[in-house]
């Protein structure tokens, strides 16, 4: 596919293809989406999408980061007729079937972005992986324990934390949760990761919410913020050692 | 919800005591911030400022020296927004040294465009007769695309009525918390970046108002009517309607 985006038409029919989804499971995706000029018109002619079987989040946000930034597409972030036809193109990877053909599709904002909502926005699929790798783009592996998942996964760590654009941000922040919460030898999330009890990326955002009334958090290093940390994040410290 | 507890006596700056304006400058977008009225908060001369621009997950840092002499940056380019709409500020003022402590803040302080500073001027309700009413006061009339105050002609001088103590402290309440449900509730709307859209406009008014809370997800509906009777609250102390309403209510013994 080339670099493009849906028109009002094209958005209206994928719109009501996830409708249909909802309740028919095994509702045919509309190949015509990306080929039918009422439903898809190009941006740049020289620029090819690949269709990649991203493995994890962070596969498909750093070709995403590529494509965009070699696009030249001034205002990405809010350009959702854009991300909603890379959707369409990556549908399969997506919201993909299982054996017998049927989907389990997400909420709508997984498929549509909300860009102008800052406690949604980063629950679209690409766009928010995209977005993510971008504000950490002097650094990206830095947010890998955030975006270590399958594409269509977003685990409780990247949930509690993208939510919070003071958090978010913060290289210092998102580096401890990857600290914490990444296996760089298994490339996935640690076990208990996805909890809510004690140690778990809740409690993480409880107490930094706490912590940034106190302190600065943008001024303070990845090994500051851990060493003021409560003894019931030891468990996932400790096992980096 | 979460209690969060102020041990450090941390200041809250007022957003209104800040103000950031957008600059254009050989066609990069750049800040104007007047941060003077910081001095008004009694935090020691010596202690740190930054300002920092954000949008999502887009941040930027500037460090505008101290609070006893407040030093802007020399380069106030936003270079990581390729526009400023939706730019949001915070203000921070830190203890000097290695520990950061925060002494001061102010958070979700808008971008003020050019655009923005004739809305701004703009009044936020029109009021208008009718004769169409009926039997009924008033209307919030919202077929134009914004909602306008009906008063029924028949009544009165729509004026007078508009300005009068009974109306007011009665009318004003319900008014408010009608337009701020269409907002929330109805159009599913919380943004308050685009001032040529009107509710953007009604939602800014409705969180430059003191200890408003941020809105919550426009899907909860029940909470975002506690954040609209906490928000009708404020406005009728801040209007003192009861007052006004006593004034009136006294007149007609």
């Amino acid at each position: 596919m080339k670099l493009g985006r849906l028109t009002m038409l094209g958005m209206e029919r994928f719109s009501a293809f996830l409708d249909e989804l909802k309740i028919n499971p095994a509702a045919e995706f509309p190949r015509d989406l990306l080929s039918f000029p009422a439903y898809f018109e190009t941006i740049d002619d020289e620029i090819e999408v690949m269709q990649y079987k991203f493995k994890t989040r962070w596969d498909a946000a750093k070709y995403l980061n590529s494509l965009v930034s070699s696009s030249g597409i001034t205002d990405a972030e809010r350009d959702t007729p854009l991300w909603v036809g890379l959707t369409a193109f990556y549908f399969d990877v997506l919201c993909p079937a299982d054996n017998t053909g049927n989907r389990k599709p997400r909420e709508r904002a997984a498929y549509i972005p909300e860009p102008e909502n800052y406690k949604r926005y980063y629950r679209h699929l690409l766009l928010g992986p995209y977005l993510i790798y971008r504000a950490h783009s002097d650094n990206p592996e830095r947010a890998m324990g955030l975006l270590c998942k399958p594409p269509h996964v977003i685990t409780d760590v990247e949930a509690q934390i993208a939510a919070y654009q003071e958090l978010i941000t913060n290289p210092a922040v998102v580096e401890l949760v990857t600290k914490l919460y990444y296996d760089p030898k298994t490339k996935t999330s640690k076990p208990g990761a996805g909890g809510k009890g004690p140690g778990s990326p809740r409690r993480l955002v409880t107490i930094l919410d706490q912590f940034s009334l106190t302190w600065d958090l943008y001024a303070a290093s990845t090994d500051e913020i851990l060493n003021l940390l409560p003894k019931e994040f030891e468990k996932f410290a400790k096992s980096n050692a | 919800m979460i209690r969060k507890l102020n041990y450090t006596d941390r200041v809250k700056i007022k957003r209104e005591d800040v103000v950031i304006k957008l600059m254009t400058n050989n066609g990069e977008n750049q800040f104007d911030a007047n941060l003077s009225r910081l001095t008004n908060y009694n935090l020691p001369p010596e202690s740190l400022v930054f300002l920092e621009a954000y949008r999502l997950t887009s941040w930027m840092r500037f460090d505008f020296g101290r609070v006893g002499k407040i030093a802007p940056p020399k380069n106030p380019h936003l270079k990581l927004f390729n526009i400023p709409m939706g730019i949001k500020f915070r203000v921070k003022v830190t203890a000097p040294g290695d520990i950061h402590k925060l002494l001061a803040e102010a958070d979700a302080i808008p971008l003020i465009t050019p655009e923005q500073e004739n809305y701004d001027n703009a009044p936020l309700l029109e009021v208008m007769p009718s004769q169409e009413l009926g039997d009924e006061i008033y209307r919030v009339d919202f077929s134009e695309g914004k909602p306008v105050l009906l008063i029924n002609s028949e009544a009165g001088n729509y004026k007078l009525i508009g300005r009068s103590p009974a109306f007011l402290s009665l009318a004003l309440p319900a008014i408010f918390r009608e337009i701020l449900t269409r907002i929330l509730v109805i159009d599913k709307m919380a943004d308050d970046n685009d001032m040529e859209d009107w509710r953007c406009r009604w939602i800014r008014f409705a969180k430059s108002l003191p200890k408003t809370d941020e809105i919550p997800e426009v899907d909860d509906v029940e909470e975002c009517l506690d954040w609209i009777q906490n928000t009708v609250s404020m406005f009728t102390k801040r209007q003192k309607l009861m007052a006004q309403f006593k004034e009136f209510w006294r007149d007609e013994l």
